[in-house]
């Protein structure tokens, strides 16, 4: 019997559904949840999130998330994400550059423009390994 | 008496009316379907991070927010979310009057006003508040960040103790003939009903302590919830505005049917004076060889 779980950006819900056990990247590192977990609260670094239920494994990326556990419901709500197997793998590696090449050009400003610079290629780079983990798995 | 040639200009006037009105109605129509789809897909986020926010507002003891602790003094301040722009029926007006008793209420004259949409600014600037800042111009397709400066706004007031409560006033989408003004208090966080939420009576385990997880996690609630608003209160603007300019059109209609009467009475009088001028002449013509 797995745990209810409901996984929501705010753009669209992307599951809803009982699982097994979930993998995620929580602040202080990766972390699995199986049922019946003591309450938690943490905020989720950007990457992905495995799901499990049964012999299916679905994975997502997410970027600004946070989690929820009860003891009865996990509750994973990003500001944005979608199914790795959505994400374009040029289109990330493009994502990247451009983030990089934006950091490179502001060198020298504020430290908060310089933080939000630094934060997306944090996320940028956590997609295209999205990505390319999505790539090995699909080939395996 | 309007002559024929005033009447038929006056019709021809009426329905141009009614032509612009329907392809209002039109626009506004496709606009809320896709606003529409819009509110159902946010909602489910939005209603979590609200339901989360309220979860710890009634079992988090290990770390006390600011915005989970209530307090005595200061103003209120209400995030007032309207439309750009009117013909929309009395949309504005319902939220506002419902946002603007519920402060008076809460924490009397006075209060500070962060307003989304042209129609909130008019009405602070109409009104004994304070306007403290504002945004207009929203695209259909808004997006969170897109909110942050207002939301940091009413943050940096609540967190310099200017201000002792943040309340949120919208228009709620209820279906395409139902907008309901909703006012939702945001802070300090109401705690979950007692039969609501986690039935456990500990506190969670915070990655990697309370204090951190709050202090990023409730700014992003809030962002949320006005983001949610936002998008509720686009999809009841073209929800009210299509319903407006409907009834705008069928007015139209009703006045176009009037006028014509008359016009066909007008045209009948007339002929009937012609014909009377006709046979009239035609007696005295008579009358005259006899």
């Amino acid at each position: 019997m797995g745990v209810a779980t409901r996984l929501l950006t705010s753009q669209r819900p992307l599951f809803e559904g009982a699982c097994d056990f979930i993998v995620l990247r929580g602040a202080d590192g990766d972390l699995g949840v199986l049922p019946s977990h003591a309450p938690l609260l943490t905020w989720l670094k950007p990457g992905e999130v495995m799901l499990r239920r049964g012999e299916r494994e679905e994975y997502y990326f997410l970027e600004d998330g946070y989690l929820e556990v009860l003891p009865e419901r996990v509750l994973i709500m990003a500001q944005r994400g979608d199914r790795s197997d959505a994400i374009d793998l040029a289109e990330a590696e493009g994502q990247l550059r451009s983030a990089e090449e934006a950091l490179t050009r502001a060198s020298g400003s504020s430290e908060q423009e310089t933080a939000e610079l630094e934060g997306a290629v944090a996320v940028a780079a956590a997609r295209l390994e999205a990505a390319q983990l999505q790539r090995r798995r699909a080939r395996d | 008496m309007a002559t024929l040639r005033d009447i038929r200009r006056h019709i021809r006037a009426v329905r141009n009316i009614e032509q612009i009105t329907r392809a209002m109605q039109m626009v506004a129509a496709a606009k809320m379907r896709r606003a529409q789809a819009r509110v159902v897909a946010v909602r489910p986020y939005a209603h979590a991070m609200d339901e989360v926010a309220r979860d710890v507002a009634k079992i988090g003891k290990e770390y006390h927010h600011p915005f989970l602790t209530p307090r005595e003094e200061g103003r209120g301040l209400l995030i007032l979310v309207t439309s750009d722009r009117g013909l929309a029926g009395s949309l504005n007006v319902n939220t506002m009057r419902a946002a603007h008793s519920h402060m008076l209420r809460a924490f009397g004259p006075g209060y500070e006003v962060v307003a989304i949409g042209r129609k909130g600014v008019e009405f602070a600037e109409r009104m004994p508040v304070r306007l403290v800042h504002h945004r207009v111009g929203l695209p259909d397709r808004v997006e969170m960040e897109m909110l942050r400066p207002a939301v940091d706004r009413a943050t940096k007031a609540y967190l310099d103790g200017d201000v002792r409560g943040i309340v949120l006033a919208y228009s709620r989408f209820k279906n395409l003939l139902t907008q309901v003004p909703t006012v939702q208090q945001l802070v300090p966080v109401p705690p979950a009903d007692a039969d609501e939420g986690p039935r456990t009576e500990g506190d969670y385990i915070y990655e990697p302590d309370g204090q951190a997880v709050l202090e990023r996690f409730m700014p992003t609630y809030l962002l949320s919830q006005v983001f949610h608003a936002v998008v509720e209160g686009q999809a009841s603007f073209y929800g009210a505005q299509m319903i407006a300019m409907q009834n705008a059109s069928s007015s139209a209609g009703d006045v176009i049917r009037e006028l014509s009467l008359t016009a066909n009475k007008v045209r009948q009088a007339g002929i009937t004076r012609e014909l009377m001028e006709i046979i009239g002449g035609a007696e005295a013509l008579q009358a005259a060889r006899r």
